[in-house]
């Protein structure tokens, strides 16, 4: 049963049974969703009736992390996950996972490793989580090849399944050691990589965390090797990002994730970093963010993505304002803080700056590369005026019944949400009789709308 | 020169009435800072106790280089007027102590910024002309900027010693010469007159016209003359000076002055008689050598060389009689009289200066210029410190006093009186003056005079207002109006990637440093820098990588040009729907009238116009129908672009509801165009018609901001797109032989030539060309090569200009530039297919 090895159907029972869960959670990625029901029902064979088992699909955010909010709907005990992850930390539930082997051939892979090996002294070897069942026997059989080399170094997998994390932090690593999507070594910081395995938001993690590493990918599948771009472009319009949500008044903070552990800290600290920084935050669950979600909310400037290290990472154009990963939230926010090239996309590795006070004592204006002038930065003195904000709103909605406002689109002024409403022409239903110049011909009667569905209405067809 | 201690300097600044403020104006080449260093070398104030050194206009090393001023130098210089000339002085005065601060200022188009600068804080300009070449481009430009700010100008002809040693002309033929050059400027001049300035024009029987030679050292007014021969023939000296100038003949043979040639062989013109004759003459004698015949006439007039030159033999012979016999400093500092002083200029350039309204303290205290009132200073540029990374802020006290320690309050070129925005208060740590190349510091400084501040630099990015501490009612003084503005960019990374935060720093300090530089940084994350032109731009990078950078090695891209997307046609009307395909917007796009987004630019229709009056100029100048001018939702990019967004749509339900979300999809679309995401241009959007769902939820700003997007970009795509070129209009001047030379560079180049006339009187040959932006890097070096260095182009952005080329077509000229732009900002290859944007029912 070819299926059910992949599916590693047999150790997954072993371990649910000697865990003994009860309601177990499936975790279906959607292209292997297809195989969902042979794998649960010979789970189901295996484990016997006293388990229970859910399906779990279309998953609320990026389908490499485990949906814990979906679990918590059925009340499951534990998760099991299947396809390729980000092993990223759990918040409440252990979850268990199957990566899904994809067959490698060791003799042609252990050349390439090789041939790497003798070209550059030192090399780093990681690789898509399909191939990690195979990767202690290509070990062997490069060592025999090419015995005790101490530059060659194989990653290891930090586990297969994944407990509750008890503590926000880190457990805290030695200094000479890495771990990157579910990956850990030991050593120093690489300088040559080679990545067995699919181009993909992990291998972009992988090359944007270690950018001054020169990155080849050996394709097990078309058996190629091809030698990475470096992603330099990728980081300088990072950090043309970065410096437009310096000039940002108001920030959208996106929760991208419900289950990755330490999500709640790191909201806080991006909202106090924003806070410090003189600007004001909203916090929005939209579930996978998308242009059309987020341009609902066209008074932010900028928005915050909290999430996984794999999904953390949006550049798209479509979107009405950019998204930030919250590593760069910190350098753009940050007063003090500069770029020096390094880069991160775990959230984890944002902490606030020890002292949060000492920026309140700077008023110094900020030089803005995209205005090309000096920014009045405000601080958190001027801040307390705006507590009110109450009366904001009022006078603003105040001026516009009037017609006063008669500029739109956004003006450097507009510090809140409730600015922004108040410079808008159209603030919702009117009440005024005016409000009412719908039709021109004086005729208020009500009138009987559209029939049917929404795409295709009845008087349309 | 004169030496001073900064006591004694800082006594004189508080005698307003006798403070003369002035720029030195002119041309590229035409002899400014010669004239200046003679200037500064007879009257120059130094500190006492270096009175040993010479040079005094110490220039930046590539200014020597290239023999072009640069940046703006400041002097003072000290004038002790003679009681002659007091005598007919009218004006107010504090006894015969003068004190001028004179400004330098560069010729060359690419540093006009610097010129604007230094004529804010000046009251009265030396505009000096070459003779032979006449009034220039750049002399016309700086003049009406001049006039603009209401500064009294007074002229110079120069180079007076071409005419006599290199043209050797006759005396009639020079006095026509001198005649066009002072009329050409009075042409300028008499279109800006006002009843309060009164008449600007200049005229040498006024004494406000001067004759110079800079390299050598001399010049002369009327006055010298007149003065000379007034007691000579015993006529009144004012009468003499009528005769001098103008149409006065005199005939040696009858001794008579007539007002026409009587055509007597004999009778010549005053001037030609009195003034041009007597200089050729000695000339003549100095350089060969005949000095039997030069000691008698000497003595007739009054002057005796030192025994040591006596010895002298030709031009430098000839250079030290002239320099004894007619210093130019005395000529010059003389004009001075007839500039205004600050308490008299103040009077009138109060309008001109003060944002708020004139009858408030803040202009009354200006109008006065009174040492007592508010403080008013206007900073006008930020001068690079000895000290690496700070800056002073220089500029000028036109009410009350300044002081080191005093609190200000820190008016930025965005402050809107009332709020908050770009204001700051802080204390002056250090007021500072300039004598000679020594700063000292003093106590405080008074209104009308020019001052630089120690520990603002953190606060003020090029310009400011500064006022008390405490008058939170004050209004800044007005911002200044650039003649250039920064269209050449170039993108610049440093070589070493750590040295990132160096470039940083580099670049805020370079911004400050220039007034015209601009550093941003493009979507791709490069920083780009802004200038002028290519040599400011090539001045620009070398301080940055040199003083600003300690250095560190960058590397500079090709000169990069902003194009602009605009549409030919109106295109037919295309639908888009919303992601939830329950909304339909329906565009057309179609070019604007012709002028009208020159308009927009010039502000002359804006978004802050009145509905009524903008829907007049609409209707009458460009053709609109009244209604619809009064249906425009809003202009882009950054709410004031030549982009408009017009409401053509009758009775749509909801449709007040999306305007927000349509202008936010405007603004943003504007801004980056579906061609190459270059800014758009001169595109109209109507919106046709809207189909709206019913329930509010679906009709939201995530609906339609991404659909309105998407419908102006095909709405685009369907309009046949075109992009537009800035193009130059290049003045070239040269001699006939070198118009060949001209003629071929310009047509390797796209240009074509609007003008060619020859100046009347002069070998040379004005040429007036369009250049496009982008064909004219390396344009001058290689105009020189073609014309052995006789051609010295001058550029200024003009217009932009279609390329009559399919964009979306790769093959065509168009297309290639379209593929680059997209290359450099990371795009696809390929234009987004307009299937990408346009639904189908």
């Amino acid at each position: 049963m070819a299926l059910l090895d992949r599916y590693e159907v047999a150790s997954t029972a072993a371990h649910i049974q000697q865990h003994g869960f009860s309601r177990v959670g499936l975790q279906f990625p959607d292209n292997l969703l297809a195989d969902s029901v042979a794998v649960t029902s010979a789970l189901q064979s295996a484990c016997g009736p006293g388990v229970r088992f859910f399906i779990m699909a279309d998953t609320t955010f990026g389908s490499c992390c485990v949906d814990e909010v979906a679990a918590a709907h059925v009340n499951a005990d534990c998760v099991v996950h299947y396809g390729p992850a980000c092993l990223s930390p759990v918040t409440n539930l252990p979850a268990y996972f199957v990566f899904l082997r994809t067959p490698l051939d060791i003799n042609t892979c252990g050349e390439v490793v090789a041939d790497l090996v003798a070209k550059d002294e030192r090399l780093l070897v990681l690789y898509d989580l399909e191939y990690a069942h195979a990767i202690p026997e290509l070990r062997e059989t490069v060592r025999q090849e090419a015995p005790e080399n101490s530059g060659l170094t194989f990653a290891e997998i930090i586990g297969r399944e994944l407990n509750p994390c008890k503590c926000d932090k880190e457990p805290i690593l030695d200094n000479d050691e890495h771990s990157i999507g579910g990956l850990k070594w030991k050593g120093s910081t690489p300088t040559k990589i080679l990545w067995i395995g699919k181009e993909g938001p992990a291998l972009i993690n992988v090359m944007l965390t270690y950018n001054s590493a020169a990155t080849v990918r050996y394709d097990p599948a078309s058996g190629e090797q091809t030698s990475m771009s470096s992603q330099s472009s990728t980081l300088w319009r990072r950090y043309y990002l970065i410096e437009r949500a310096k000039d940002a008044n108001i920030v959208g903070i996106v929760v991208g994730t419900l289950g990755v552990a330490g999500y709640k800290q790191a909201i806080q600290n991006v909202k106090q970093m924003v806070k410090s920084a003189g600007k004001k935050s909203y916090t929005l669950a939209v579930g996978k963010p998308n242009p059309a979600k987020l341009a609902n909310f066209p008074e932010c400037d900028v928005f915050v993505l909290i999430a996984c290290p794999q999904t953390a990472l949006v550049d798209n154009k479509e979107f009405f304002a950019p998204l930030l990963t919250t590593f760069e939230a910190q350098l753009a926010f940050v007063r003090g803080k500069q770029w020096t090239g390094s880069y991160s996309l775990d959230f984890r590795d944002v902490q606030l700056p020890a002292d949060p006070q000492d920026s309140t004592t700077e008023e110094e204006p900020r030089f803005s590369f995209i205005s090309g002038g000096y920014v009045s930065s405000r601080t958190a003195v001027d801040n307390k005026d705006e507590e009110s904000s109450g009366d904001l709103v009022l006078v603003g909605s105040d001026s516009s019944s009037i017609g006063t406002l008669s500029t739109v689109g956004k003006s450097p002024g507009t510090r809140t949400a409730a600015d922004f409403f108040a410079s808008r022409s159209f603030q919702g239903l009117e009440l005024e009789a005016k409000s009412t110049k719908v039709s021109k011909d004086g005729d208020l009667r009500a009138v009987t709308g559209r029939k049917g569905r929404a795409a295709v209405y009845e008087d349309e067809q | 020169m004169v030496k001073f201690t900064a006591e004694e300097l800082r006594r004189i600044m508080d005698k307003k009435h006798n403070i003369r403020n002035m720029s030195v104006i002119a041309h590229v080449d035409h002899g400014k800072s010669t004239l200046t260093d003679s200037l500064v070398a007879a009257a120059g104030i130094i500190a006492q106790e270096v009175a040993g050194d010479v040079r005094m206009t110490d220039t930046r090393q590539d200014e020597a280089e290239r023999g072009i001023t640069i940046k703006s130098t400041g002097i003072s210089l000290y004038y002790e007027m003679t009681e002659e000339s007091l005598k007919a002085f009218k004006g107010e005065r504090d006894g015969s102590e003068y004190l001028i601060n004179l400004i330098d200022s560069p010729g060359h188009v690419d540093f006009s910024s610097e010129v604007t600068a230094a004529l804010r804080i000046t009251d009265g300009a030396l505009v000096v002309v070459d003779c032979v070449e006449g009034v220039c481009v750049q002399t016309e430009t700086v003049l009406r900027q001049a006039l603009g700010e209401r500064i009294r100008p007074v002229l110079t002809v120069n180079k007076m010693d071409r005419c006599f040693l290199e043209l050797q002309v006759d005396g009639e033929e020079a006095y026509q010469t001198f005649q066009r050059v002072i009329e050409n400027a009075n042409v300028i001049m008499a279109t800006y007159e006002d009843a309060l300035l009164g008449d600007v024009q200049v005229y040498p029987e006024k004494g406000t016209v001067a004759f110079s030679a800079g390299l050598h050292g001399w010049a002369f007014t009327l006055t010298n003359f007149a003065k000379m021969y007034a007691s000579k023939f015993n006529v009144d000296e004012k009468k003499m000076m009528e005769r001098l100038w103008g149409e006065n003949f005199f005939d040696p043979a009858t001794k008579k002055w007539t007002s026409k040639n009587t055509g007597s062989p004999t009778c010549v013109r005053g001037f030609v008689q009195f003034i041009y004759n007597p200089i050729k003459q000695i000339i003549a004698i100095c350089m060969n050598d005949q000095k039997d015949k030069l000691w008698p006439m000497l003595q007739k007039l009054n002057v005796t060389l030192k025994n040591e030159d006596k010895e002298l033999v030709g031009k430098p012979l000839m250079k030290r009689v002239m320099q004894t016999w007619l210093p130019a400093s005395d000529a010059l500092l003389e004009m001075m009289y007839h500039l205004p002083s600050p308490a008299k200029a103040q009077r009138y350039r109060v309008e001109n200066l003060y944002e708020g309204p004139l009858d408030d303290k803040y202009a009354a205290a200006i109008r006065n210029c009174d040492p007592d009132g508010p403080l008013m200073l206007y900073v006008s540029k930020m001068i690079p410190a000895s000290d690496k990374g700070r800056f002073f802020a220089f500029g000028r006290v036109f009410a009350g006093k300044v002081s080191t320690g005093l609190k200000v309050r820190i008016m930025g070129p965005n402050y809107i009186p009332g709020q908050k925005k770009d204001l700051y208060v802080k204390s002056v740590q250090r007021t500072v003056i300039w004598m000679g190349k020594k700063q000292e510091s003093v106590e405080d400084v008074p209104c009308g005079n020019t001052v630089a501040m120690v520990g603002l630099d953190q606060f003020i990015t090029k310009n400011a207002t500064l006022t008390n501490d405490t008058e939170s009612d004050a209004h800044p003084i007005r911002a200044m109006k650039f003649s250039v503005s920064p269209v050449v960019r170039v993108a610049v990374q440093c070589k070493v990637a750590s040295d990132l935060p160096k470039l940083v720093e580099g670049l805020k300090r370079l911004a400050k440093s220039d007034p015209m530089v601009v550093c941003t940084m493009a979507e791709s994350g490069e920083h780009i820098i802004a200038g002028a032109g290519e040599l400011h731009l090539e001045i620009c990078l070398k301080d940055l990588q040199d003083d600003f950078m300690g250095g560190a090695e960058i590397k500079v891209s090709d000169p990069v040009v902003s194009f602009r997307e605009t549409v030919l046609e109106r295109s037919r009307q295309v639908m888009s729907k919303s992601p939830n395909k329950h909304n339909r917007l329906y565009f057309e796009a179609r070019p604007l009238e012709d002028g009208l987004a020159e308009a927009i630019d010039d502000g002359k229709v804006g978004p802050r116009d009145d509905p009524k009056v903008r829907s007049k100029i609409l209707a009458e100048e460009f053709g609109w129908d009244k209604d619809l001018a009064k249906k425009i939702w809003c202009f882009g990019p950054e709410t004031n672009g030549p982009n408009l967004v017009v409401d053509m749509c009758k009775g749509v339900q909801y449709l007040n509801e999306i305007k927000d979300s349509v202008v936010a999809a405007f603004q943003w679309a504007s801004k980056e165009g579906a061609v190459a995401e270059e800014n758009m241009r001169g595109i109209a959007f109507e919106v046709c018609d809207v189909v709206l769902h019913t329930d509010a939820i679906h009709r939201g700003g995530g609906q339609i901001i991404p659909t309105a997007r998407r419908v102006m970009y095909a709405s685009q795509l369907c309009g046949k797109p075109r992009l537009l070129e800035p193009v130059y209009l290049v003045e070239i001047q040269a001699p006939e032989q070198a118009l060949g030379g001209i003629y071929g560079v310009l047509n390797q180049k796209r240009g074509h030539v609007t003008e060619e006339v020859q100046r009347p009187g002069t070998p040379l040959y004005n040429v007036k060309a369009f250049l496009p932006v982008i064909e004219s890097f390396g344009f001058s070096t290689e105009l020189r090569a073609a014309t052995s260095g006789q051609a010295f182009p001058q550029c200024v952005f003009d217009h932009w200009d279609m390329l009559s080329s399919d964009p979306m077509d790769p093959g065509t000229q168009a297309g290639v530039i379209v593929a680059q732009i997209r290359k450099r900002k990371g795009l696809k290859d390929t234009i987004t297919p307009l299937s990408e944007y346009e639904d189908k029912l």
